[in-house]
């Protein structure tokens, strides 16, 4: 029990409280993610679902239809780039069999293959975990040897069909890795919106 | 004391109200966060300057390796001056994000005689295998002194050429403009892996690959935890003058 002298100080301190107008306070929860919203919204300020006017459900519905299917493609081209790095490296990875070979720099070929093989093996790998940055680092790194590749032979890489061939294939690498990178950029922040796990 | 002022957010469709915590507009539906489904990377301008800023520099190296246009010292100087006003170019456009790492904060003697020693150690070790690498494999050593040989005073522009200005400049380019440019859209600790391997392949040598990486992850992991570039601009400066030194050993003009 308050004694008399407690209820008159907590009567003083309540009257010191700001007054509070319109204590009332309607909700409203969300049908499709069960948020608690105000009730003047007329969207759920969580997934956006419309709360009042129902002819508006089917909208909802398609814009996340929507927003999955580019999910699903930027989920593929991220795949794909994957995938091409994967075949680099073991591609790269024949390059041991050159210790058969009778050159004599084969030992250098074989460490270079090995490494650079492990290289894109590791990009390839760092790519499940953190899409964005490994293929925006696996683009850098192939840039950097398509560029090498052309000017090491600047003269042959634009007068020979070989030189041809080798900066179409190029190019080809680079806009798969490329497409794998705008697609990560992507994943991200569409799953953000369907407030999937990120 | 003053009260805090809260920002006031407006959805971008129907211009209304909304608060902070909003994931979406009450009013339209809108989202209000980035719409991952019209965005592109490309049209991140942070991106589009570290790009550009990148391929500039693997141009001008790529010209200075494979070219034999920068054949001796006296156009090399011109090829180091066009870097630096680059890189000063760039770093001045940012300069609000990259004037706190020009301050030596948290100075401590220890640390520094600790990050001067792990790269004269490092460097020594590094030097010795790649020497001894070339020496099994191609027959043969590489020699810096012999571009600087032809010029009065050779030893003091190969400090000047190797181990004074690419410890400023680079430091300033891949520490300070590419890594404030990626820190905008990554995760701190991958932009230092990022950034590593740009340092990495910008030398355009790939054995070197699987030295310089590491070397520019450990030197982005000292500005993220002091802070400053001053750390990795004394680590990068004795880690080339050790490189320095060993080839005027090496090669019996020390």
């Amino acid at each position: 029990m308050l004694s008399e002298k407690n209820i008159s100080y907590l009567s003083k301190v309540n009257a010191l409280l700001p007054n509070i107008l319109n204590r009332e306070v309607h909700n409203c929860i969300c049908g499709q993610c069960n948020y608690v919203n105000e009730s003047e919204y007329f969207f759920c300020t969580n997934c956006g679902f419309p709360l009042k006017n129902r002819t508006l459900v089917n909208d909802y519905h398609k814009r996340v239809l929507q927003r999955s299917h580019v999910l699903f493609k930027a989920e593929n081209a991220v795949l794909v780039a994957r995938v091409i790095l994967y075949f680099m490296a073991s591609f790269l990875s024949l390059g041991i069999f050159f210790i058969f070979a009778e050159s004599s720099r084969k030992y250098v070929i074989v460490i270079f293959a090995a490494l650079l093989s492990g290289l894109f093996f590791f990009l390839a790998f760092w790519s499940r975990k953190n899409p964005f940055t490994a293929l925006l680092t696996a683009f850098l790194v192939l840039m950097v040897f398509c560029m090498v590749n052309i000017a090491t032979r600047l003269a042959q890489s634009f007068t020979t069909m070989e030189g041809l061939t080798s900066i179409l294939l190029c190019l080809c690498l680079l806009a798969i890795v490329l497409k794998g990178v705008q697609g990560a950029y992507r994943i991200n922040l569409i799953k953000e919106e369907l407030q999937l796990n990120v | 004391m003053m009260p805090q002022q809260t920002p006031t957010y407006y959805c971008d469709a129907c211009n209304e109200k909304v608060k902070s915590y909003h994931r979406y507009c009450y009013n339209c539906g809108e989202y209000l966060g980035t719409n991952g489904a019209t965005i592109s990377v490309f049209n991140n301008s942070n991106l589009q300057g570290a790009f550009v800023f990148f391929v500039i520099y693997l141009f001008v190296c790529l010209s200075v390796q494979f070219t034999g246009w920068f054949n001796n010292y006296n156009k090399l100087f011109w090829v180091e001056i066009f870097l630096a006003a680059l890189t000063l170019f760039f770093a001045a456009r940012n300069f609000s994000a990259i004037k706190p790492l020009l301050r030596f904060r948290n100075f401590n003697f220890i640390r520094l005689a600790g990050c001067i020693s792990l790269a004269l150690i490092s460097s020594l070790i590094v030097n010795i295998i790649i020497s001894k690498f070339n020496f099994s494999f191609f027959g043969t050593d590489t020699s810096y002194y012999a571009l600087y040989s032809s010029y009065s005073m050779p030893v003091m522009l190969m400090i000047y050429s190797i181990a004074i200005y690419p410890a400023i400049i680079e430091e300033l380019a891949f520490r300070g403009v590419l890594y404030n440019y990626l820190n905008t859209i990554l995760d701190e600790r991958l932009v230092i892996i990022v950034t590593g391997f740009m340092f990495g392949i910008m030398h355009l040598s790939f054995i070197s690959l699987f030295w310089l990486v590491p070397f520019g992850i450990l030197v982005g992991i000292m500005r993220r935890r002091f802070g400053t570039l001053w750390y990795g601009v004394i680590f990068h400066f004795s880690f080339n003058l050790m490189a320095v030194f060993y080839d005027l050993y090496m090669h019996g003009h020390l």
